[in-house]
């Protein structure tokens, strides 16, 4: 638990200093650290705790005012689980499951855990959850993305989720509560878009491994409304220091970081990118491209919400359950028209096959865009630190020659 | 989509790597064959079985069938052979064993990727293997990551028709959901082959398949009553050869053994003495040419008493329960047989798996269970732990079993099972 | 959306109540006044004394009785044609791929009969159903005090036994009659439903034998019935309670079931006595056409049945499951005409290999052991002695290719 506790704050002290001042951050970062807190893990009972990225954000708050999410990013968390699990189960699996069963705190004791089958570490866990007697309501999610019938699937599977939560904790899901929970989802996208813009404006404001967790904070802050409050506050500071200044132009190279998601605290490609003389501009992993996928408009009832919002979604979202990751290429390329970027940089972590077999199209379609892509294998443990900076230093190398050509050729 | 005919003219290099496939590919699966042959007690009337398992891996020829029927290529049990049968196409079950294959694949897929996998992306690179090369449509369900992504990767390349397996089974509307599925799937056979599904069509299907599962449920039987009454490998031999017959074929084929099998009962013959260590196999499917584990358990001193994989006996072992004879009571009968028994570990709940091996050891006295895990099988491996758990309650001896489809990790694997085997003969649970 | 549910239930419900009460009023096939009639006065002695002698069968009188239940039967068939050419007509229009209605072809017995447990109750149910309509006839009055508790119709006074549920739904008849009536009522209602319980639906019930001639009559027309699910049974299981409602109470506030009740279409007709009929024609009616689309479709809202079905617990028929040979193949469940899902979903009991599964709601019809593919997964045990197991064998026999077409063939 200690170790745990570490790991937080080390991080959480690391990129406090990564920024030029705002006071407005400590809120973000305090937040965080409630959220991890010791004294929260053991006595916070929340009733309903969701795993993974995949449920929809504002039916998980629709169903529950104060529901726990689990990413799945601590190396910590890791070794809990190592027996349970296979050698070859992702990290992220292996976090989750030990967030879930440990001899620390039991989070699940009076919750349901909901999660979205996108995988097979996740069919596998949701089987291996239910036989340690935690609840478990698991969505299957249909392997396709473009039919009629495929979202019909998502909707029916959504509303069994639904059930199996109200069942639980005597909360209907409402139209109203869902409206309402859409609503506050499209203030925090709409804050979260202006809060990314102005960081790129002035990318000397606060170090990019910042920003993300700022974004990721949303996950585990209490109250949303407080939550956007603050990030409008945030914009707005550095709004004014921003034209307050001189801000010398960046010579970094601009890079995306996409593929397997990057979880708080599992700061370590981040922090090697910034080492290593990058911008990392923008991830386009499935955590941070929730941001992206818009709400549904609000509608009559249950049923036409969600449907709309499974047309949204399925066009797109990113996730291992699709044949092929559309929404996660799309966004790669929405990513290459909009923002100076350099190079690309593949992250995939052990186990999470189905990036791998996205690489070849990622490759083909950075190619068109003459953006070179690197890819990086890692998890979630320190050792291979020195590896990959070497990698990516010289990636890096490469990149800023590339530029410097390119500005010559130019002029 | 390339109508997979090799339409530009191949360079040097893919000329010789062809032919280090044909090769390689025959030499791998003459040895196999020669393997299973040099095993003691073969029955005579085994042969057929290996000759169609030649003809495929070692001649390379096509599955053999009526004139004019085009074959569909099917990969995991959940795709119906009645239905396909019944709108006059034959399935021929590609899930890839060949190590050759696998080399190539290695390459194009992932490096974590299941073997399988690597193996299927191998023939279609090779374009050397005429009974995966001439299928007119592939029937892909999706089940594990590998498959999806396999399903997607073939799509681009050939006519695929994509089934959507559900993970959970618990619900009614699961099972109702798969129906639509099949339902979906016809519609494109009947565009591929201009049968439409109809009663009769599909009740004669249905009878076909209903007649190789009573010959297989004969053999079952006489494995059950006279437990040594024929080598596992011998039986792996027959399932595996299953997916390239056409089934009644097959079934004549069966019916051969099992009456052979049925005189050597009488005569009180057995295949294998009292003490060698009766084994179940069961974990990731063990396909031809890839008989690695099987031969080598049958000749360091066990019998492979049963197996429960998903290309042995599980890969045709659920009959259709057929209670409402209509089209429509038929396909829910198949949906049903798909998803409902299953023991497939992509199902989110899969204790029916351990029933099953119970009940498997209660049937044939099994004495060691060894696990079988092809490396990248990320699903089997979890289930490892809750079997292992089990079977301490029960007090038999498991091992889990990595491999991959190359030979080199055969000595090793020879150094475990048998002492595996020793452990069992002279440690283990004794009858 | 449970709201609608429940206001949905509630005017159906008040729907059925209200038809309850006024079928007298709602005429079907009215004989004129003769003055010939018995009466039902004389159910009350013990001895029945025939007043009036029934018209024999094939007689003129025979087919004036006969009028009404085969303008039931037309209508039956009117309705079927009707609902079959409609779907069809329905799915050739909007392409829907899902059940396509077969040509109506005979279909040929393709199996010999086999001698088994099938063959055994179909015997018994036909001699039940000859005995029962006609047996005074044929055996005299000897057991007319024996009041068998299922729905067999006291208005056909040449009945083998007497009839329970005509003291059930006139339960204020039954505090005015006699000690020894009372007696002869309660004890025959406790004796065969402690000895048998739904045995008697299964095997006995004449009402039950004409739900399975219409499903023998779908199969053989290999035409598409309605299959069932949760959500549908649960529909029909609430049918059940209203029905059950209906049955003991519309006696007490003035009104008979006897007027809505489908039974007495069928057997006071077959022997011969002129019945008016009220709204039970029309109940009848919709027997027939429920029965042909969905196996024993009343038999799951009979209130008799339910009433028979209460001391299951003790009855000395008993369905048993052997939890580790059987593989959730869920075929008893597909089979099973009551929808009773836990035969197939139990697994834990005091000793596995023999798992009680008797359910208030199993008619004991053996489908379930019959299309169970594991040997002796399922067994039906009467006083604790086996008299029907699962056998792999017997079931692969259902569906092969016969041994005389198979010898043709081979030739």
């Amino acid at each position: 638990m200690d170790k745990l506790q570490n790991e937080i704050r080390t991080i959480l002290e690391q990129v406090g200093q990564e920024h030029r001042g705002f006071p407005e951050v400590n809120w973000f970062l305090k937040t965080m650290e409630q959220a991890f807190s010791a004294e929260t893990l053991i006595s916070e009972k929340p009733s309903l705790i969701v795993l993974g990225e995949d449920i929809p954000r504002e039916l998980a708050l629709a169903l529950s005012d104060h529901p726990r999410f689990i990413l799945g990013g601590s190396l910590e968390t890791t070794h809990w689980s190592d027996a349970l699990l296979p050698r070859d189960a992702d990290p992220v699996s292996r976090s989750a499951c030990g967030w879930l069963l440990n001899e620390k705190f039991n989070l699940a004791e009076n919750a349901i855990v909901i999660m979205a089958l996108s995988s097979d570490n996740r069919r596998k866990l949701a089987s291996l959850l239910r036989g340690k007697g935690i609840r478990v309501a698991a969505a299957d999610m249909p392997p396709r993305h473009d039919t009629s019938e495929a979202r019909d699937a998502w909707t029916a599977e959504m509303l069994r989720l639904a059930d199996a939560v109200s069942a639980h904790t005597h909360i209907r899901l409402s139209a109203h509560r869902l409206k309402a929970a859409i609503r506050r989802r499209e203030q925090v996208r709409e804050a979260a878009i202006d809060f990314k813009n102005i960081t790129w404006q002035a990318t000397d404001s606060m170090s990019p491994a910042l920003r993300d967790i700022i974004m990721e904070s949303v996950w585990y802050a209490p109250d949303r409304k407080e939550w956007v409050y603050n990030l409008r506050n945030l914009t707005a500071q550095i709004t004014a220091w921003v034209r307050q200044y001189y801000h010398q132009p960046d010579e970094r190279p601009w890079v995306l970081l996409a593929g397997s998601p990057i979880v708080f605290p599992n700061e370590k490609l981040p922090n090697l990118l910034e080492a290593s003389g990058l911008y990392l501009a923008d991830r386009a992993d499935a955590i941070a491209l929730q941001t992206d996928i818009p709400c549904a408009d609000a509608g009559h009832s249950v049923q036409r919400m969600l449907r709309r919002t499974a047309d949204l979604r399925m066009r797109m979202e990113t996730s291992g359950s699709w044949i092929s990751n559309d929404g996660l290429l799309s966004a790669v390329q929405n990513r290459l028209e909009h923002l100076p970027v350099s190079g690309i940089i593949w992250h995939v972590l052990k186990g999470q096959i189905e990036y791998d077999f996205e690489l070849p199209k990622v490759e083909a379609l950075a190619a068109e865009y003459d953006v070179p892509v690197i890819r990086l294998e890692t998890d979630y443990q320190q050792q291979d630190v020195e590896q990959l900076r070497i990698r990516l230093e010289a990636f890096a190398e490469m990149l800023r020659v590339r530029n410097q050509e390119r500005i010559r050729i130019a002029q | 989509m390339n109508e997979n005919m090799n339409i530009t003219p191949m360079n040097s290099a893919q000329i010789r790597q062809q032919e280090r496939f044909d090769r390689k590919g025959t030499a791998v699966a003459e040895k196999m064959l020669r393997q299973v042959r040099e095993l003691s007690h073969m029955p005579e009337t085994l042969e057929p079985f290996l000759k169609t398992l030649e003809s495929i891996f070692s001649r390379r020829e096509d599955a053999l069938r009526p004139q004019g029927v085009p074959t569909v290529g099917t990969y995991c049990v959940m795709v119906p052979p009645e239905l396909i049968y019944a709108q006059g196409a034959m399935p021929v079950k590609l899930c890839g064993g060949s190590y050759t294959a696998f080399g190539i694949g290695d390459d194009i897929a992932p490096r974590d990727a299941c073997p399988l996998v690597k193996a299927v992306m191998g023939f279609e690179e090779i374009d050397a293997m005429p009974v995966y090369q001439n299928c007119s449509l592939m029937a892909v369900p999706v089940t594990c990551d590998c498959k999806k992504k396999l399903a997607g990767w073939l799509q681009e390349r050939r006519p695929t028709a994509v089934l959507h397996v559900p993970a959970n089974r618990d619900r009614d509307e699961d099972m109702e959901r798969f129906v639509g599925e099949l339902y979906r799937f016809s519609e494109q056979l009947e565009q591929m082959t201009g049968f439409s599904l109809t009663y009769g069509r599909l009740a004669d299907a249905c009878r076909m398949t209903a007649d190789a599962q009573y010959q297989l449920s004969r053999f079952i039987d006489l494995r059950r009553k006279h437990s040594r009454i024929i080598r596992g490998s011998f039986s792996m031999a027959v399932m595996n050869a299953l997916s390239y017959t056409w089934l009644p074929d097959w079934t004549k084929q069966l019916s051969d053994l099992n009456d052979e099998l049925a005189s050597l009962a009488k005569q009180k013959k057995t295949a294998a003495k009292e003490n060698q260590p009766r084994i179940l196999l069961t974990g990731s499917p063990v396909i031809f040419p890839n008989f690695k584990l099987p031969l080598l358990i049958e000749s360091m001193g066990g019998l492979l008493a049963a197996d429960e994989t998903c290309m042995g006996e599980r890969g045709f072992y659920d009959p259709p329960a057929i209670v409402d004879r209509t089209v429509d009571g038929m396909l829910r009968a198949l949906s049903n047989r798909a998803t409902r028994p299953c023991t497939c570990p992509t199902f989110a709940d899969n204790l029916r798996r351990i029933y099953r091996i119970r009940q498997l050891i209660k049937d044939y006295r099994i004495q060691g269970v060894i696990y079988h895990v092809l490396r990248g099988c990320l699903v089997y491996d979890y289930e490892y732990r809750q079997l292992e758990e089990e079977m301490g309650k029960l007090g038999i001896p498991v091992i889990r079993v990595e491999t991959d489809y190359n030979e080199e990790d055969v000595e090793q694997l020879r150094i475990r099972v048998e002492a595996f085997i020793e452990l069992i003969k002279y440690g283990g649970k004794q009858e | 959306m449970k709201k609608n549910k429940i206001l949905i239930a509630v005017l159906i419900a008040l729907m059925l109540a209200v038809l309850a009460y006024f079928a007298a009023d709602i005429p079907f096939y009215t004989y004129p006044e003769t003055g010939v009639t018995a009466s039902l006065q004389s159910e009350t002695d013990t001895e029945l004394t025939f007043s009036v002698a029934g018209n024999a069968v094939f007689s003129l009188g025979w087919f004036e009785a006969m009028m009404p239940f085969t303008i039931i039967v037309g209508l039956s068939l009117v309705c079927i044609l009707l609902d079959v050419l409609l779907r069809k007509r329905l799915y050739r229009k909007n392409n829907v791929p899902c059940a396509r209605t077969e040509r109506m072809k005979f279909g040929r017995k393709q199996n010999l009969p086999r001698f088994g447990f099938e063959m055994i109750r179909w015997s018994i149910m036909i001699l039940s159903f000859v005995l029962l309509i006609w047996g005074g006839k044929i055996l005299g009055t000897a057991l007319s005090s024996l009041q068998l508790p299922i729905l067999a119709c006291p208005y056909n006074e040449e009945q083998l036994t007497g009839a329970g549920c005509f003291l059930f739904s006139n339960l204020d008849m039954l505090a005015e009659s006699s000690v020894d009536e009372i007696l002869w009522f309660a004890g025959s209602f406790i004796v065969c439903a402690v000895l048998f319980g739904r045995l008697l639906c299964g095997f006995v019930c004449p009402l039950g034998f004409v739900q399975d001639v219409m499903h023998e009559l779908r199969q053989k027309l290999h035409t598409e019935g309605i299959p069932l699910n949760e959500k549908l049974y649960a529909g029909l299981r609430f049918a059940k309670w209203i029905m059950l409602l209906i049955f003991l109470g519309i006696g007490l506030i003035g009104g008979s079931f006897c007027d809505f009740c489908p039974a007495i279409t069928l057997s006071p007709a077959l022997a011969g006595f002129k019945t008016s009929l009220y709204f039970s024609g029309f109940m009848m009616v919709v027997v027939l056409v429920s029965g042909f689309f969905k196996r024993r479709c009343f038999c799951n809202i009979c209130p008799m049945g339910y009433l028979l079905g209460l001391p299951h617990k003790v009855s000395l028929a008993r369905l048993k499951k052997n939890a580790v040979a059987c593989t959730e193949c869920g075929a008893c469940y597909e089979a099973c005409p009551m929808g009773i899902k836990s035969i197939y979903t139990v697994r834990e009991g005091k000793n596995e290999l023999s798992i009680d599964v008797t359910t208030a709601d199993c008619i004991f019809c053996g489908e379930c052991i019959r299309r169970c593919p594991e040997d002796g997964a399922l067994f039906m045990t009467f006083a604790g002695k086996k008299i029907y197991t699962a056998s792999r064998m017997k079931f692969m026999r259902d569906y092969t290719t016969p041994r005389r077409k198979k010898a043709a063939e081979n030739e």
